[in-house]
């Protein structure tokens, strides 16, 4: 379980606090998602996970381990982050050894490295790149690469940063498909993003940040439907709710989030529009 | 810890930040000569106080303090050091003051000249223009360096990576995943922007002309007589020509 309470962060040489008064509970097996605008302190927070950052004011309980006493050493054999910029992390001279990194560096044997290692790239299609330079694949294959080096030691937390930017249709998909396994494993899992629609796909539950305070928790409906939020956010509505909030529906309208629910419900949508 | 936000321009309408950069980098230098000239503590504290005139004017003091705060690590070596091989509190004092001098005089310099006032000053001494914006390129992207170098390290730290175990050589070679990715960054970003240079009509002509021209006003000659003068003077007094009483 994560648990932030009343947690206050400052950059050193900053004069604003980039996280303010935050209290959140992330309980285990819940699948979070973290969304806001650009600089709402959304990177901030998911670093205060595995102890990069430490609170200025407040604390960080990971699976009872206060963040304060333990190195980011020790706090990510449980917290896997995978940060948003694939070229921030990729270094080795082969897919194999990138991904294998994270284990030697927790000190695995070589024979179970070998083993996870094999076992992460065919369930990340990498097999093909096992011995290819990462720093030349593309963009998404990349952004595999980095996921896979932190799903393969399989930490009981796993925190994306923008996970679906640079991703194709395709490996959109097989993220979603990820996520789902890894939500059936029950893994914890928050993601930051800005796709909104990723979120309706797999959020169990949304939490809006603003200038570095929480601004609403609820479920993907309660915030699909508050345009308020959403614009203080700065986030776009996706085109469901924005279609059902358009025809003042008197029926429970936050039932209808995806096009399949929208056409579940369309004659009792059509007979609503009529009366 | 140094953060190179600390160091660098931010656009403001002051006395000092419309003054022409070369006058600007005369008074800066004349004080780095200054101080690297005398160590007697009194002039050296003459010359702190004259350093915070362009301060004040310029409005920058709170990002001066920032940097002198940044700096203080360097400041308590120096005093420390100096205190130690001298047991004199003066002179590691007078080193203190003259450390401060050359930082003060040339964040007056830097944090109110904007590089492209730098490098048009370069430009406009004959300068080939590859070189006035290879400098232009190279300073504007130490923050982003700055910003990649922290990113790197966070996610290789994410995955287990201790770079302050080991001994010298361990500590070394647990740098590679940190140096690897900041270098390929580093090359793709100059590759992009020479890019981008090339699709804007980078290199048609040898000498582009500029958006405005730099020109020597009323206040610029104000420092240049103001700090010319201040330099006579105390090289006066350095030399024993002079003496100057200050209590």
């Amino acid at each position: 379980m994560i648990e932030f309470k009343e947690v206050y962060f400052k950059y050193p040489f900053e004069d604003t606090y980039a996280l303010k008064n935050i209290n959140i509970r992330i309980s285990k097996g819940e699948c979070v998602f973290i969304m806001g605008s650009n600089g709402a302190g959304k990177t901030t927070l998911i670093k205060h996970i595995n102890g990069i950052l430490k609170p200025t004011k407040g604390e960080v309980w990971v699976n009872g381990k206060n963040t304060k006493n333990f190195t980011v050493a020790e706090l990510s054999k449980i917290v896997g982050i995978v940060f948003q910029n694939p070229d921030h992390q990729i270094f080795a001279s082969s897919v194999y050894e990138e991904v294998a990194f994270a284990l030697r560096n927790f000190k695995f044997d070589e024979k179970y490295i070998e083993n996870k290692v094999n076992e992460t790239l065919k369930f990340f299609s990498l097999e093909k790149y096992k011995e290819a330079s990462p720093l030349f694949l593309s963009g998404g294959e990349k952004k595999r690469v980095t996921i896979a080096s932190v799903v393969c030691y399989e930490p009981e937390i796993l925190v994306l940063d923008e996970p679906t930017v640079g991703l194709d249709l395709k490996q959109r998909k097989n993220l979603v498909n990820l996520v789902n396994e890894l939500k059936k494993m029950n893994k914890t899992i928050i993601v930051v993003t800005h796709d909104i629609d990723f979120a309706i796909e797999l959020a169990n539950r949304v939490i809006i940040m603003n200038e570095g305070e929480v601004l609403k928790e609820g479920s993907i409906s309660d915030i699909i439907y508050d345009e308020e939020t959403l614009r203080k956010a700065n986030l776009i509505q996706p085109i469901i709710p924005q279609v059902v909030t358009k025809l003042k529906l008197s029926i429970s309208s936050k039932k209808i989030i995806t096009i399949e629910d929208f056409l579940t419900n369309l004659e009792i949508i059509l007979k609503n529009v009529k009366t | 810890m140094l953060r190179p936000e600390n160091f660098i321009y931010r656009p403001k309408d002051t006395v000092i930040h419309r003054l022409d950069p070369r006058s600007k980098f005369y008074y800066a230098f004349l004080m780095l000569v200054l101080a690297i000239l005398t160590i007697d503590f009194n002039l050296l504290l003459l010359l702190l106080l004259f350093t915070l005139f362009p301060i004040l004017l310029g409005k920058i003091l709170k990002q001066v303090l920032k940097a002198i705060q940044s700096s203080l690590f360097f400041l308590a070596l120096i005093f420390i050091i100096n205190f130690i091989f001298s047991l004199n509190v003066i002179l590691a004092l007078a080193l203190v003051i003259r450390f401060l001098i050359l930082i003060i005089s040339f964040l007056a310099f830097s944090l109110t000249t904007s590089i492209d006032d730098i490098a048009l000053s370069f430009y406009k001494l004959r300068f080939p223009y590859d070189f006035v914006l290879a400098l232009t390129l190279a300073y504007r992207f130490i923050p982003t360096l700055f910003k990649d170098a922290v990113n790197i390290v966070d996610a290789q730290r994410s995955r287990g990576l201790e770079t302050q175990k080991g001994n010298l050589i361990k500590r070394v070679k647990n740098f590679m995943p940190v140096i690897i990715p900041l270098l390929v960054v580093a090359i793709r970003r100059a590759l992009n922007v020479a890019e981008a240079m090339e699709s804007r009509c980078f290199g048609a002509s040898k000498r582009p002309t500029n958006y405005y021209e730099l020109k020597i006003k009323f206040g610029d000659i104000l420092l240049f007589v103001a700090s010319t003068i201040l330099f006579i003077i105390v090289l006066a007094e350095i030399l024993g020509l002079v003496k100057i009483a200050i209590v």
